[in-house]
């Protein structure tokens, strides 16, 4: 079963770079969808079926912190992770995204083994993904 | 800190993002023609605040990029050059503030904005204070740090 992703950053280099990385890694990806910031993914959230996030902090329009939050109001944070991808390495930063309910934290640049090391602690080695493009990834659901 | 140790973090992030070399070099601009990419970025924390700035041919933006895509290089647009260019000043102020202030401090860093310059504007940004040059590919590239 492969994992469909959402890319949330607001360089387009950069969600490129995830998305090749991911699967040179060897993630069992299936859609790979992408968002400039977080409201696009917000709304990207709405309306596919998600299984991880990895999002930037420093976006326009909405910042990955505001998007957490805003994900943590509506309960889908509860079932959907989120990666923090960041150029950000300050440790009290990366303490308050855990405490909001963030799962992982990667600084940039990363390499592979990184993308890798955190979709297996994520996702867990070899389990299953969810029902990959059934549903969107809606507050409350299971995936 | 010194502007040493910035110089270290301009070209250590060079090597890990883009897979290019740089070298310290007071040699003139080799190419007087063509644009140049100049990328700054601002952090501010509660006890401190600056801005960062890094200016590159554009060849050297869309160099950039291609190789952190892993494509060749024309493949690669002057925008996604401009797009490479913005992310490369990002690592290298994550990793800056970090270096300067510590792991504990949080900074809130802007979006990197980018405009283009000509060679006349080049010339006067090489001449600014604070400002270091550098080679990188043999092409020249200008990076500036002010901390308030």
């Amino acid at each position: 079963m492969a994992y469909n992703v959402l890319i949330v950053d607001d360089s387009a280099v950069i969600r490129a770079v995830v998305s090749k990385t991911l699967r040179i890694a060897g993630v069992d990806v299936g859609e790979i969808f992408q968002a400039a910031n977080g409201k696009e993914a917000l709304e990207v959230m709405a309306s596919k079926w998600v299984d991880i996030v990895f999002a930037d902090i420093n976006m326009p329009i909405m910042t990955g912190i505001e998007m957490v939050e805003q994900m943590s109001i509506t309960g889908i944070l509860e079932t959907l992770p989120v990666v923090i991808i960041s150029t950000e390495r300050s440790e009290t930063r990366i303490e308050q995204l855990k405490a909001k309910g963030v799962r992982a934290y990667l600084n940039k640049p990363f390499t592979p083994e990184n993308l890798r090391d955190v979709a297996d602690q994520v996702l867990g080695p070899g389990k299953d993904a969810g029902a990959a493009g059934k549903e969107p990834s809606k507050p409350g659901e299971t995936p | 800190m010194s502007n040493e140790t910035f110089q270290q973090v301009v070209m250590e992030v060079m090597e890990r993002f883009a897979f290019m070399f740089g070298e310290e070099s007071d040699a003139p601009a080799p190419d007087a023609n063509g644009d140049y990419l100049h990328a700054s970025i601002s952090f501010q924390s509660e006890t401190a605040k600056g801005e960062l700035r890094l200016t590159v041919p554009l060849s050297l933006g869309t160099d950039i990029a291609a190789n952190v895509l892993g494509v060749d290089p024309s493949e690669a647009t002057p925008a996604i050059g401009e797009d490479a260019v913005k992310e490369l000043l990002n690592i290298i102020c994550g990793d800056l503030t970090a270096r300067m202030f510590g792991k504990a401090e949080v900074f809130r860093l802007t979006v990197p904005t980018l405009t283009r310059l000509d060679t006349k504007q080049w010339k006067a940004c090489s001449e600014a204070e604070g400002t270091f040059r550098l080679l990188v590919e043999g092409r020249p590239v200008l990076a500036s740090l002010a901390v308030k």
